[in-house]
C-alpha cells in the first residue's frame, strides 16, 4: 500500500511524468472542472486500456498506432457526446478540451507502454491507478488555484447544476485573481513539480542508504 | 501485397467498427442536445413569439458564415443566431421575423464594445431603428457608433437575405434607411445660480441690445476645456443668449459654436435641452435645468454661461 502512494506521487503522470500538462494547466481552474474532466480521462482511460489489451493478439504490429488512435477517438467522441447530452454544463466549461483528449499523451503512452504488452485485468487496473494519478493532480492543482483566486471552494452537481457545497476560506478581499489566469497555472504548477522532485531526490538517496 | 492488404482490411474493419459504435451513441445523444440546445434561447425565442408554443432548430445554408443558428416557431416565424465581429469583439444577436416578414425582435445577447459608443447598438435607440421594419427594409448605422452598428447591420441583412430566400421575398435593394435620431434623456437638475457652478466662470464676450432683449455672446469652458490634455486644442463653447430685459426672463439659448465630444456632448445641442431655458427667471434664485445623461460637462457649461449673464446684470 505505501508503494502505491509513493508510485501515486513519484510516477503521477501530471507532476512524476509531466504527461498531459496541457489540459491540466488549461482547465485547472476550479474543482468542478477539474472533477469533470479527470472522470472523463480516467473512463476513457481504463476503457482504451482494456480494449487495447483485448485485441493485442491479433493487432499488427505495423498499423498498431493507427488502430490504437481509431479507440481512442471513437471512446473520446462518444464520451463527448454523453457530456453533452446529460452533462451540458461540464460541456460549457471544458469546451475544446474534452475533445482534446484524444490527443492526451497520458492515454495513449499507457496504450503503448503497458496495455499492448499485458493482460485486460492488469490494463484496467493500469489505466485505473494513472487515472488516479491525474485526477489528483487536477484536484490539487484546481484547489490551490481555485482557493487562491477567489477563496471559495464550490461542488456543483454537473447533471442538473445543483449546487452541493460552497464554502468560504478566505476572506473576499484576500483573493488573488490571477491564480484563475494562465500565469497562476504556470506559477501552482511549477511549485508542486519542484515540491515531488524534492521527494523524489529524498526517497532516491534513502534507497541508496538502504542499498549499501 | 498481401500483408498490406491485411494491413488495410485490419484497419478499415477497425473503423467501421469505431463509426457503427459512434452512429449508436450519436442517435442516442442527438436528440437530447438538440433539445438543450433550443433550451438555452428558448426563452428569447418565447419573448419575441409570445403566441408560439412549438420551436425547432433548422439546417441552413449561409454564404456570409454569419448566421450560427436558425430556429423556428410554428406558425409564429423565424428567429436567427447571428455573430458579427464587433469594434473590438464578437458581437452576437437574435433576430426574429414573423410570418408576414415584419422584424419582430431584436435582442443583442453579447457585446464588449466600448461602454457608451458601440455599446449603443444594445439599447432602444438602435433596437427602435429595428424592431417593426420590414425583411427588405434597409437598416441605419449609429453615428458615433459606426463598426459596431455596421457589423450588427451587416449580420442583420444576412439574417434578411436568408429569410427573404426562404420566403421567395424579392429584395430589390433600393431600401434607404430612416436616420437614427439620438435619445435625449435629461437627468440631475443643475441650478443656474449655485456654489457648485462657480469654478471655470464663463466669459461674456458680447452684449449688444435690441430694443428691449439684450443678446449676449457667451464664451464657457465645456468637456473638452476641463479635460485639457484630452484634446489637441481645447476651445470653450459660445453661446447666444437672448434676455427680455422687460420681464427679466431667458427669452432663448442657443449655440455658436460647439467644441466638445462629437455624439456625445452635442446632444445638448437639441430643442429638449436648450428650450429648458426659455422662460426662465433671471430673479429666480432656485431655477435650474435637467443636464442630458451622458452629456454632463456639456451641460453645465451652458449653465454657467447663463450663469455669467445673470451676475453681469
Amino acid at each position: 500500500m505505501k508503494k502505491f502512494f509513493t508510485g501515486l506521487i513519484l510516477d503521477n503522470p501530471v507532476f512524476g511524468l509531466f504527461l498531459g500538462i496541457c489540459s491540466t494547466l488549461a482547465i485547472t481552474i476550479n474543482l468542478n472542472n477539474a472533477l469533470g474532466m479527470g472522470v472523463s480521462v480516467i473512463l476513457i482511460l481504463i476503457a482504451s486500456n482494456v480494449i487495447i489489451s483485448a485485441i493485442r493478439k491479433i493487432t499488427p504490429d505495423e498499423i498498431r498506432i493507427p488502430v490504437y488512435i481509431v479507440v481512442i477517438a471513437t471512446l473520446v467522441k462518444a464520451v463527448e457526446l454523453l457530456i453533452k447530452a446529460y452533462a451540458p454544463a461540464i460541456d460549457v466549461a471544458l469546451g475544446v478540451f474534452i475533445p482534446l483528449i484524444v490527443v492526451n499523451c497520458i492515454i495513449l503512452g499507457r496504450a503503448e507502454a503497458f496495455a499492448s504488452k499485458n493482460g485486460m485485468l492488469a490494463s484496467a487496473w493500469d489505466g485505473f491507478t494513472m487515472g488516479v494519478g491525474y485526477i489528483l493532480g487536477l484536484v490539487v492543482m484546481s484547489l490551490i488555484r481555485e482557493i487562491l483566486a477567489t477563496g471559495i471552494v464550490e461542488m456543483v452537481n454537473p447533471f442538473n447544476d445543483a449546487l452541493i457545497f460552497s464554502v468560504r476560506l478566505v476572506p473576499a478581499e484576500f483573493s488573488i485573481s490571477m491564480f484563475s489566469q494562465p500565469v497562476g497555472a504556470f506559477l501552482t504548477f511549477a511549485v508542486i513539480a519542484a515540491g515531488v522532485a524534492a521527494f523524489r531526490d529524498k526517497v532516491e538517496a534513502q534507497t541508496k542508504k538502504e542499498a549499501k | 501485397m498481401k500483408k498490406a492488404l491485411y494491413l488495410a482490411a485490419f484497419l478499415a474493419l477497425t473503423s467501421a467498427l469505431a463509426g457503427a459504435v459512434l452512429a449508436g451513441v450519436n442517435s442516442l445523444t442527438a436528440p437530447i442536445i438538440n433539445d438543450r440546445a433550443i433550451a438555452a434561447v428558448k426563452a428569447t425565442l418565447q419573448e419575441f413569439f409570445p403566441q408560439a408554443d412549438e420551436f425547432s432548430e433548422l439546417d441552413f445554408e449561409d454564404e456570409t458564415g454569419l448566421i450560427t443558428n436558425v430556429y423556428q416557431a410554428k406558425d409564429a416565424g423565424y428567429a436567427y443566431n447571428v455573430k458579427v465581429q464587433g469594434y473590438k469583439d464578437v458581437i452576437t444577436f437574435v433576430v426574429a421575423f414573423s410570418e408576414d416578414a415584419e422584424i419582430v425582435g431584436f435582442k443583442i445577447t453579447f457585446i464588449n464594445d466600448t461602454p457608451g459608443i458601440g455599446s449603443r447598438v444594445g439599447e432602444d435607440e438602435f433596437s427602435n431603428g429595428v424592431i417593426g421594419k420590414g425583411s427588405t427594409d434597409a437598416i441605419a448605422t449609429l453615428s458615433g457608433a459606426t463598426v459596431s452598428s455596421s457589423s450588427v447591420v451587416k449580420g442583420i441583412n444576412a439574417a434578411k437575405a436568408h429569410f427573404n430566400a426562404m420566403k421567395g421575398i424579392k429584395d430589390d435593394g433600393t431600401s434607404v434607411p430612416d436616420p437614427v435620431e439620438p435619445v435625449i434623456t435629461l437627468g440631475e437638475p443643475v441650478v443656474i445660480v449655485s456654489d457648485a457652478t462657480a469654478t471655470s466662470p464663463a466669459e461674456i464676450l458680447e452684449k449688444t441690445t435690441d430694443g428691449n432683449i439684450t443678446t449676449y455672446r457667451v464664451s464657457a469652458k465645456g468637456y473638452a476645456v476641463l479635460e485639457d490634455e484630452y484634446s489637441e486644442d481645447p476651445k470653450p463653447n459660445v453661446y447666444v443668449i437672448k434676455i427680455d430685459d422687460t420681464a427679466n426672463t431667458v427669452v432663448s439659448v442657443a449655440y455658436e459654436t460647439f467644441s466638445d465630444t462629437e455624439n456625445i456632448g452635442d446632444k445638448t445641442d437639441s430643442e429638449t435641452f436648450l428650450k429648458q431655458f426659455e422662460g426662465l427667471s433671471l430673479s429666480d434664485a432656485t431655477a435650474s435645468v435637467d443636464v442630458v445623461t451622458g452629456a454632463t460637462y456639456t451641460s453645465i457649461s451652458a449653465a454657467r454661461a447663463l450663469r455669467a449673464v445673470v451676475e453681469s446684470r
